[in-house]
């Protein structure tokens, strides 16, 4: 073999690599995005008590596959982190019903931002894991081997999201998987099930009739960190900019 | 001297380029078939975990009169207050769900806090420490 012939066998192998890896979902038939209304949360809590109970997460761990953070913003030009109050509800205690917050809140710009794995396309924490325990399924979803994972938590350090934790209990790491075992029987997952507002919407977007296709259709939106690069499947609507993290 | 020299080199660039291959062909081509098999074998394992929540559309199977009755929370899931309910929709019984008649129980989203334009919210001092399930029915 010539260096030419081996250079030709080295280029022919690069796509085949490309495919093993698996990143691209050409060929899959669904495409799960999550909508979020942001004007919509209540900020009561209701969905991460049941993630929680649904996902196997103890109640008390002060991290959950999704959480909610409160913004109270005072209104004034330029704004100071002095002027921002931030509160994230992530257990079965809501600091939202606390004197403290409802008095410094009273008159400001409030709103809640409910998060979650954001189940990019792009993801860092499947690029980063070193035993590929973290993969992507032909839907999209991002999800964890917790066979495989040896909880060495990279993913934790490059997620830009913080969406990813380890899990008190089984000592790997854990996030949102969209409530696979759910989405393939055809319910919903427990926090889209769980909010008295439909400020989470969740479906396929590939499918035209669908609603998250009609909510993206009819309303702007946005995701969060844009400048990194992820391409998140979590959609918001009505996302304020002052939700940098 | 130099040709001593020149073998050295060659050599050494000839293990790097031996080790660069190796770790590019472990990285990129056998590891990922190698682990993949264990990757759809997560995912039948994911598959096969039993949900904890039902569907309001099960619940309406027995509870028809309450469904068809609601206007204020016809849109809100009958778990998102009663919690988890496969277990009730296999034993039936009235101890498998949450019936949660406190004050706290609905003031959990209706409690006049900022930034909750979308419902009806009251003041804690609406009527304090009398249940709300006294005057107002949620299933209506």
């Amino acid at each position: 073999m010539n260096r030419r012939d081996f250079l030709k066998l080295i280029a022919g192998f690069l796509p085949a690599v490309a495919l093993v890896r698996g990143q691209s979902a050409v060929d899959s038939e669904k495409s799960y995005v999550m909508v979020v209304d942001v004007n919509k949360c209540i900020g009561c809590g209701n969905c991460v008590v049941a993630c929680k109970t649904e996902n196997d997460v103890p109640m008390d761990f002060k991290l959950s596959r999704t959480w909610i953070e409160g913004y109270s913003i005072k209104e004034k030009i330029p704004i100071e982190e002095s002027d921002i109050r931030k509160e994230v509800l992530s257990t079965s205690k809501n600091p939202f019903l606390d004197k403290s917050w409802i008095e410094t809140t009273k008159g400001r710009k409030t709103f809640y931002v409910p998060k979650l794995c954001n189940h990019c396309a792009n993801a860092p924490c499947v690029n980063v894991c070193p035993v590929y325990a973290r993969f992507y399924t032909k839907d999209g979803v991002v999800l964890v081997d917790k066979d495989t994972c040896i909880g060495c938590k990279y993913c934790i350090v490059a997620c830009p999201y913080g969406a990813t934790f380890l899990h008190p209990e089984q000592k790997v790491t854990d996030k949102c998987t969209f409530c696979y075992h759910r989405i393939k029987k055809g319910l919903k997952p427990a926090c889209v099930l769980a909010c008295p507002t439909g400020a989470r919407v969740f479906g396929d977007i590939s499918d035209e009739n669908s609603e998250v296709s009609k909510l993206v259709k009819e309303n702007r939106v946005a995701v969060l960190k844009p400048e990194e690069g992820t391409f998140p499947r979590v959609l918001y609507i009505g996302l304020d900019s002052y939700v940098v993290e | 001297m130099v040709e001593v020299k020149r073998k050295t080199m060659v050599l050494g660039l000839g293990f790097a380029a031996l080790v660069y291959l190796v770790l590019f062909f472990y990285v990129f081509g056998f590891a990922p078939m190698i682990t993949s098999s264990s990757q759809s074998k997560w995912v039948e394992i994911e598959l096969s975990k039993e949900p904890k929540f039902s569907d309001t559309e099960i619940c309406k199977e027995c509870h028809y009169q309450l469904y068809i009755g609601m206007k204020n929370h016809s849109t809100v899931n009958c778990e998102a207050c009663h919690g988890s309910g496969v277990e009730h929709t296999i034993k039936r019984s009235s101890d498998t769900i949450v019936v949660d008649k406190t004050r706290d129980a609905c003031l959990k989203c209706h409690l006049d806090v900022e930034g909750r334009d979308v419902i009806e919210t009251v003041n804690e001092t609406h009527h304090a420490g009398v249940y709300c399930v006294v005057c107002h029915d949620p299933h209506r």
